[in-house]
């Protein structure tokens, strides 16, 4: 059981009499329950998966409620691009006033679902309660949760959906809860952003959950990024399912917070479907950033890959814990995993495990991990060309990280990753490895 | 142009001397060769020369027009007008040719404090060099040398080698693993940069390359020091006769 402390903490975020549909307070009351059973993590059933998390900062912490508010905040980057739908979740609810939905795809909320009454028992059963403690929690605490579905087969969707935490309060915690439908042979376009405004000083929880449902034959391209810096707490939780000959290809992008954790799984649920999960982390100074990617192979003939990149700083710490469970029924399946790791100080460390768990006997899977420091051939390399030792140690740097970027093929956010790297990797504490 | 007296090498972590006082002077214009058998420091002197960590002057001075380079960066080296081919070229991920030798060439403008080149004016003379030397646009496109064959690799380097336009070149092994028609390319490539200006070390163990690119003077280093300096006959002799000779007249 769960300590009193705690326990009663967040009951004063929680609401029982919320409106939402039967089906959806359904899987909030089960979420209270499981929290109330495991309380924060780790519990003893999970504390494998926790195992690097220092959660004594975020114990001791006390978090406010958030309200639904009307705010100007700039957000030059999307507002460019007028003619893609746009969800913004505003420190846990929907802003109706600033998304742009078209008619093209089907919206509703958790309180009136009218046109999307049917996936009222798909939704929380992709992101469980019981499996992970911040799932609970999500479910317990989901503020305004989006319902939304796309139908679309004529042509390439595009769907941004924008989480926001405005540093209106302090301390506040906000708990936004997606879940995506994609219809058969649709293919989709999805960006996930989360941003920051809080001051250093505001130490806020972000503990968002979406659930992506991709029917026979649809494709997704999901692009996401992660820009916290700040001095706060985030926990994401992707969870995917995949019917037949459906694919989700995914590129992330995380520049850590105090203490950020990242955590994608799909279960590829339907024969001949196909996942990737690519990605880049960055930390520095005391950040913190767990990568949980994880994939599982339900069926046969589908495949699978995961491969990420960390540039560590500072006294940074970055977890690449990365996944492929392959049951016994899922033959000719194709795994591969690989996570690769600069260090750039002394001081930071990675744990990188990546791990196979394969119960059928007719499969190809491979994994591998690094991590290693500048490259001393590569830098006198470039120093021979005329290129001081600053310069060329960002020059590899962001060579390294180039090749996530890349992946990204979206004009709008390379130009504003690359711009970001450019501006970051100089001032990275390099201290003590050169 | 280059003056090397007594010059005494070894790395950090180890007393053993790898350069054991080498005396050497090249002037403007001219070409030597540095022959030598496996593990005689020819690498060693190239890399030193261009300012490679690694190593540490134990003794001696390298003089470069004039200048006492000993403690410079390899980075001020380039600036000065050295260069070198390497014999392993880095494979760099995410660096482009393009990008790097525009940063080299921004580097050295800046440090002379003269006007860069707008990124237009260079890809003018990027792409002449890139036709001049018959390579493949897409390779250049690349990240630097990934997927490069040996041959690929080192004619890379000499499209550096005259994109930079330095006084000095020293070429490391340049020869090695090319194949003839390759190895002519290279040696077009060079010669091609020849000039009363200009002028070439180049590194090698074997003859073959000095038939393309003949050498105004030879020398042998054998465990670090020139033991037989001569024309380009004494290649020829090296060829016929193996660095066997040259090393048992040593001994007697």
């Amino acid at each position: 059981m769960v300590s009193d402390i705690i326990l009663n903490r967040f009951k004063n975020l929680y609401e029982p009499n919320s409106k939402f549909d039967k089906k959806i307070k359904e899987i909030k009351f089960d979420g209270w329950k499981n929290f109330n059973n495991h309380g924060l993590p780790p519990s003893s059933h999970t504390s494998e998966l926790w195992k690097y998390t220092n959660f004594s900062k975020l114990y001791n912490s006390e978090f406010s409620k958030t309200s639904k508010k009307d705010l100007e905040l700039e957000f030059t980057l999307f507002d460019k691009r007028k003619d893609w739908n746009t969800i913004y979740i505003v420190d846990g609810f929907y802003d109706e006033k600033k998304s742009i939905i078209s008619n093209e795809i089907v919206l509703e909320n958790a309180l009136n679902l009218k046109n999307l009454k049917y996936l009222s028992n798909q939704f929380g059963s992709i992101a469980i309660n019981s499996e992970n403690e911040m799932i609970a929690l999500n479910s317990s605490l989901m503020q305004d949760p989006i319902l939304v579905s796309i139908r679309n087969s004529n042509k390439i969707n595009n769907l941004q959906i924008i989480i926001v935490n405005s540093g209106e309060n302090s301390q506040s915690s906000s708990f936004p809860r997606l879940f995506v439908e994609f219809s058969p042979n649709t293919k989709s376009n999805i960006v996930e952003m989360y941003v920051n405004f809080a001051d250093n000083t505001n130490k806020n929880l972000t503990v968002p959950v979406i659930e992506y449902f991709l029917r026979e034959k649809s494709e997704v391209s999901h692009k996401r990024i992660q820009i916290d810096q700040g001095n706060s707490y985030y926990f994401q939780f992707d969870r995917i399912l995949q019917n037949e000959e459906s694919r989700f290809k995914s590129t992330s992008f995380s520049f850590s917070g105090l203490l950020s954790r990242y955590d994608i799984h799909s279960d590829l649920h339907g024969i001949n479907s196909d996942c990737s999960f690519h990605g880049l982390y960055i930390t520095d100074k005391n950040q913190h950033q767990e990568n949980e990617i994880s994939t599982t192979h339900s069926v046969e003939r589908c495949s699978s890959d995961q491969m990420f990149k960390g540039i560590l700083a500072g006294k940074s710490r970055a977890i690449f814990s990365g996944k492929v469970l392959v049951k016994k029924n899922a033959q000719k399946t194709r795994a591969f995993q690989k996570d690769l790791n600069f260090l750039l100080s002394k001081a930071a460390e990675v744990d990188t495990k990546p791990s196979l768990e394969i119960y059928a006997d007719d499969v190809e899977c491979s994994h591998g991990a690094t991590a290693g420091n500048i490259d001393k051939n590569m830098l006198f390399y470039l120093q021979s060309r005329g290129i001081n030792k600053d310069q060329a140690t960002s020059m590899l740097i962001r060579g390294f990280a180039q090749e996530i970027i890349e992946e990204f093929q979206d004009e709008l956010l390379i130009e504003y990753l690359e711009k970001l790297l450019d501006e970051k990797i100089p001032i990275l504490d390099v201290e003590g490895i050169m | 142009m280059l003056n090397v007296k007594n010059l005494k090498v070894k790395v950090a972590d180890n007393n053993e001397l790898i350069l054991n006082g080498i005396d050497l002077s090249v002037k403007k214009g001219e070409i030597h060769a540095i022959m030598g058998p496996n593990g005689s420091g020819k690498s060693t002197f190239a890399n030193v020369l261009a300012g490679k960590p690694d190593y540490e002057i134990v003794e001696g001075e390298i003089y470069f027009l004039s200048n006492l380079i000993n403690e410079l960066l390899p980075d001020e080296r380039s600036h000065m007008g050295l260069f070198l081919a390497f014999q392993y070229p880095s494979e760099i991920p995410g660096v482009r040719s393009f990008q790097m030798l525009k940063a080299s060439i921004d580097a050295k403008k800046e440090y002379y404090k003269e006007k860069k080149l707008s990124v237009r004016e260079f890809a003018k003379l990027y792409d002449s060099k890139v036709k001049e030397m018959g390579m493949d646009i897409e390779l250049t496109k690349r990240s630097l040398n990934f997927g490069f064959s040996g041959g690929e690799k080192k004619k890379n380097e000499i499209l550096q080698l005259s994109i930079l336009d330095p006084t000095l070149a020293i070429l490391d092994e340049t020869d090695s693993g090319l194949d003839v028609d390759a190895l002519r390319t290279v040696a077009d490539g060079v010669n091609a940069m020849r000039s009363v200006e200009r002028s070439f070390i180049i590194v090698t163990h074997y003859q073959r390359i000095l038939n393309y690119i003949v050498p105004d003077f030879v020398h042998v280093l054998v465990n670090g020091k020139i033991v037989k300096s001569g024309t380009k006959d004494l290649a020829i002799d090296i060829e016929n006769n193996g660095y066997e000779k040259i090393i048992s007249e040593l001994g007697s």
